[in-house]
């Protein structure tokens, strides 16, 4: 009965009428012309066993090279033995991520204020070593491992800055309103590319002289400050989107203005902005890509390096729709997530 | 005391004391960076001001919209850059805007499979770096062209080849020139026309072949302006020699590549946007101009889409403003935009890393408000028209 | 008893003060020191010259001068770390203190040294601008490529000499300017471009990037001369000193035929004053500028003479197999020169 019904709206929809039935096969026409090739050039006529590139078939993908090439794609040139320790930081984070999503609502806050204590020091102890663990330098970071890192980094940079500046931009002192406004439009106004370059460049200039700053740490900082200014248009819209009453009601039950903002607004200016948040959080996760231009190899940095492999010469297609795949597998996810927050909140 | 406490308590005091502090504090960092700044450029003997403008360039662009040559110096190698970041931003907008419409209304479209496909363009394309695409359209598509020899010709006169599109360029403009003036005189004569229609109208009810004018106007009259122009003027018709066409003017491939990723790319943005825009008119509107008897397109174009702009507005202003910035990403293509010849080339022959990339994002800043402000403006005049 | 100990300790320490003060104070060499290691700016990946295997290990020309100079200062020819650099970031890099030195290839040039703060210290390899073609484009020399366009590196060198060079001869190219010589190479292989310009011995470590590296021939005759070597900042005179020296002493080493395999036997027996002096064995050398009297023969020890570190990286020993050409030393008809270890 049911799969009836399924096969006739199915039916309904390609062919109901004369013109719906002619521009279904049309397009279904153009997908089977462009589709088939990329099919049989993925799948069906690629190599996936083998060692060198004298294993792989002409004519079709050589996935022979992704998997020699896996753990550089995951990690980078992280020391092999040591590897456990970026895997055991990202399912720490990973679980500190669950519990934030998954904790019942009045945990919350306590729970997120932990992870954001206890989470990234100790995700830098367990990739950078030290104190017991053997010593493993940016400069060895890489790929998948690296773009993770960055992405989180950042935001934890963006975020907490990025509502500073919201909560600035809506404020009635003048001064504290200029300066959010001006660093804001700042950040939002130039080109990532230029921003992650002037951080490589600028912050080491700035310092006095002795002190110096990771490579890969500028790279974050550069970052984080710019996402930062995109994160504070999110957060305002959730907290324009409060009624004003709500901090008047505040002020008038005799609550400072930090208590009023921290117990009041943000939590719920916080959650209306949640998806617009994760919106900024997927783009930069894109956004990372450009560390290469400081020659940092996140994965398409570490896929783009490993094209310049003599051994390897010729593929560049793989190394391009591996990484671009893992790229749109986790961005696909956080914007799926993102829109279920939407429509939660929307019902 | 009692005095002094309430001066404390006061909350505009407290105000002013708040921002001066928060003033104060930041000027202070400002300064202090800047004194290590210079004093580590000092210690470094790098050289530091803007003298380094007037030197001459010696960069060779491949692609100038401006007179720059090798010789002139490198101020006038900054405002080709600026030129060609110009062009290509202006150029993906409008392509942009047209597929993105496109996608968006396709999306919308009763018909599954059509809808289906730009849902799935959408979701492909939203999810994956924009560096892919610049790589991909350069190294992927571009480079699979043909080489000069066995270029695609089109009608003997421009060649599409690996090297780009080789277009043929008149000898002597002044024809154009000619040509373009008329062309404008017309646009302006349509424009009063069509005015005085629509007051006449108003007036008196009377209905102007505005049609009929229209098409003279706008279409015919370009049309025999450019064709005369063409025809009587001599034209530089590129000729395969040694390894290149010679003659006519070469639309680089890197300009195609960065045009092609940042128009499929940024389409997909705002194909949503137009999604969001048509959604957010109430369904009744459209029922009640059904009932009306309006057709479906007439819907669309007379009721739909003009109040749908006034939700779109702001996002697609982020939106072209973002073009604007992506299309930096050019550098990874050696398309010559600001930030590959000046950040890249001035910069690597001059060591000026402060004054160049100030100089760079000054640019950014200076375009992106000037793009804000147009779209503020456009804004504030569709959101009268609805009254 | 106690005065006296007393006296002593002022005498050893004024003695030691006075050694000290006749050496200017080296801040880049007390932060290797302190550090453990040389912080060595290199080429992204140039097969060799510097180059990383999929294991993170560096092997070249550039890479051997780097430890070589660890060898000399800290002992250990493996105590370095490499920095890859993009030509962009080269000098900001080594401004900014970030690296110890650069040893990536870099030409030599007046404005560079007048302009940017930096010193080069001596020449390690003579390197001449020239065109990697098509085989099938029959070009023999760079005039043939007239009407070509060429791809190149951003703010190297060669993008100006190659605009200048064809400017001056009337002939019309198109350059195209990539921000990495990866980028211009894999453009120049996919056909965008008829020719990619780089240094001879670059052009022969990367032509082993190209799909198919038999169908692309390199001019032999170059355009340009383009001579590289370690690059210090401005100031620091006692490092750069350590830096102009250690590159002299593999020459020197080549010259008096100390090779890493006879060296042991070379510091015991040898006559030759030279030979002692580079050693350690006598003159105390080393101390003058800071190091160990036996910073050279660590260094011949551990990476070789000049002679032998290129055989191994771009000569006849590596798959690069370049003649030494000017690369020879100058008694044996090529540029290679140092000044007397006297």
């Amino acid at each position: 009965m049911s799969a009836t019904a399924t096969s006739q709206s199915w039916r309904e929809r390609l062919f109901g009428t004369p013109v719906t039935t002619v521009v279904t096969l049309i397009l279904a026409l153009i997908i089977a012309w462009v589709a088939i090739p990329i099919i049989r050039w993925a799948l069906i006529d690629a190599t996936w066993r083998g060692t060198t590139r004298e294993d792989c078939a002409p004519g079709g993908a050589c996935w022979v090279f992704i998997r020699a090439r896996f753990g550089q794609f995951m990690y980078g040139l992280y020391p092999q033995g040591e590897r456990w320790r970026a895997d055991l930081a990202g399912i720490l984070f990973a679980l500190g991520g669950a519990a934030l999503v998954f904790a019942p609502q009045r945990h919350k806050l306590k729970l997120a204020l932990a992870a954001l204590v206890v989470l990234p020091p100790l995700g830098v102890w367990l990739l950078a070593g030290g104190f017991g663990l053997r010593p493993v330098e940016t400069r060895e970071w890489g790929g998948l491992m690296l773009t993770v890192f960055i992405s989180i980094y950042a935001s934890l940079i963006a975020i907490p800055l990025g509502i500073l500046l919201a909560l600035g931009r809506q404020s009635q002192l003048r001064v504290i309103r200029l300066v959010s406004v001006l660093f804001i439009e700042f950040w939002r106004g130039v080109p990532i590319i230029a921003v992650i370059f002037l951080a490589s460049l600028l912050l080491p200039l700035i310092m006095p002289s002795g002190i110096g700053v990771d490579r890969l740490a500028r790279a974050v900082i550069g970052l984080g400050f710019c996402i930062a200014a995109y994160m504070a248009e999110a957060v305002r819209g959730g907290l324009q989107a409060l009624p004003s009453g709500q901090r008047e009601a505040a002020t008038a039950l005799g609550l400072t203005y930090w208590k009023a903002t921290w117990f009041i607004i943000l939590p719920q200016a916080l959650r209306i902005s949640l998806p617009a948040i994760t919106n900024e959080f997927i783009a930069l996760v894109k956004n990372t890509t450009l560390v290469l231009v400081v020659s940092i190899l996140d994965l398409l940095g570490i896929a783009q390096a490993s094209l310049a492999d003599p051994n390897w010469v010729g593929m560049s297609m793989e190394a391009y729709v591996f990484s671009g795949g893992i790229y749109w597998l986790i961005c696909f996810a956080l914007s799926r997530w993102s829109k279920s927050l939407e429509t939660k909140r929307a019902r | 005391m009692s005095k002094a406490l309430a001066f404390i308590n006061d909350k505009r005091v407290r105000d002013w004391f708040y921002q001066a502090a928060v003033l104060i504090g930041l000027v202070g960092l400002l300064v202090y960076f800047i004194r290590n700044a210079s004093e580590n450029m000092v210690k470094a003997g790098i050289a530091s001001g803007f003298d380094f403008l007037w030197r001459t360039s010696g960069i060779d662009v491949p692609f100038v919209l401006t007179s720059y040559t090798q010789s002139d110096n490198i101020l006038a190698l900054f405002w080709a850059g600026v030129a060609n970041t110009l062009f290509v931003t202006a150029v993906s907008l409008v392509l942009a805007t047209l597929l993105g419409f496109a996608i968006g209304i396709a999306r919308l479209s009763s018909i599954w499979l059509v809808s289906a496909l730009a849902g799935a363009y959408v979701e492909f394309v939203r999810n994956i770096p924009l560096l892919f695409f610049v790589l991909f359209w350069y190294f992927g598509v571009i480079a699979a062209l043909p080489s000069p020899r066995d270029s695609i010709s089109v009608f003997g006169v421009a060649f599409i080849n690996n090297r780009g599109l080789t277009i043929p360029l008149p000898d002597a403009p002044a024809n154009f020139h000619w040509a373009f003036g008329a062309i404008l005189v017309a646009f302006v004569a349509q424009w009063l026309f069509a005015r005085w229609a629509k007051r006449r109208k108003e007036a008196t009810g009377q209905d102007a072949p505005l049609l009929v004018v229209s098409l003279i106007l706008l279409v015919l009259v370009p049309v025999l302006a450019l064709s005369w122009a063409s025809l009587a003027t001599r034209w530089d018709i590129p000729v395969l020699r040694g390894f290149n066409y010679r003659g006519g003017f070469v639309v680089i491939p890197e300009f195609v590549a960065l045009l092609a990723a940042l128009v499929t790319y940024t389409a997909g943005f705002i194909a949503e946007i137009v999604r969001g825009g048509i959604q957010s008119v109430p369904h009744g509107q459209i029922e009640a101009s059904a009932a009306l008897g309006l057709r479906p397109a007439q819907t669309l174009r007379l009721v739909t889409i003009p109040q749908a702009l006034r939700v779109m507005t702001p996002p697609m202003t982020n939106q072209y403003l973002n073009v604007l910035k992506n299309s930096s990403f050019g550098a990874a293509i050696a398309y010559p935009d600001v930030v590959s010849l000046f950040m890249g080339s001035a910069l690597n022959n001059t060591g000026q890393a402060i004054e160049i990339i100030a100089m760079t994002l000054a640019v950014y800043l200076v375009i992106g408000l000037a793009v804000s402000a147009f779209m503020n403006w456009y804004n504030a005049k569709i959101a009268l028209v609805t009254r | 008893m106690k005065t006296i100990y007393l006296a002593g300790a002022i005498l050893a320490g004024s003695a030691s003060m006075a050694l000290a003060q006749q050496l200017a104070p080296s801040p880049t060499l007390d932060a290797v020191k302190a550090r453990g290691h040389i912080e060595c700016g290199v080429h992204l990946g140039l097969p060799g010259f510097s180059f990383a295997n999929d294991k993170g290990e560096w092997t070249g020309l550039d890479v051997d001068y780097c430890k070589a100079l660890a060898a000399a200062v800290l002992g250990d020819a493996t105590k370095v770390k490499f920095t890859p650099t993009s030509v962009q970031q080269r000098w900001p890099i080594l401004q900014s203190g970030q690296v110890d030195l650069l040893s990536r290839n870099s030409t030599i040039t007046f404005s560079r040294n007048a302009t940017l703060g930096l010193n080069f210290q001596g020449i390690n390899f003579y390197e001449g601008q020239t065109f990697i073609v098509r085989k099938k484009a029959n070009a023999k020399t760079a005039a043939d490529l007239d009407g070509a366009s060429i791809c190149v590196a951003a703010g190297s060198t060669e993008e100006k000499n190659a605009a200048d060079w064809f400017r001056e001869r009337n002939l019309k190219v198109t350059i195209t300017n990539f921000q990495k010589n990866d980028d211009a190479i894999t453009a120049y292989d996919s056909g965008r471009c008829d020719a990619y310009t780089a240094g001879v011995g670059a052009l022969a470590g990367q032509r082993a990037k190209l799909k198919v590296p038999d169908e692309h021939v390199i001019l032999t005759q170059p355009i340009s001369n383009d001579p590289q070597g370690p690059v210090t900042r401005w100031g620091d005179e006692r490092w750069q000193l350590i830096v102009r020296w250690v590159l002299n002493g593999t020459i020197a080493a080549e010259m008096l035929g100390v090779t890493s395999k006879n060296v042991d036997e070379m510091k015991a027996n040898s006559k030759n004053t030279e030979v002692r002096r580079l050693l350690g064995a006598e003159g105390g050398f080393g101390a003058m500028m800071g190091l160990p009297d036996d910073w050279m023969y660590k260094v011949i020890k551990q990476v070789g003479n000049y002679g032998e570190s290129y055989e191994r990286t771009v000569g006849m020993g590596s798959a690069l197999k370049l003649e030494r050409g000017q690369n020879q030393l100058w008694t044996k008809g090529g540029l290679l020169f140092t000044p007397p270890f006297q």
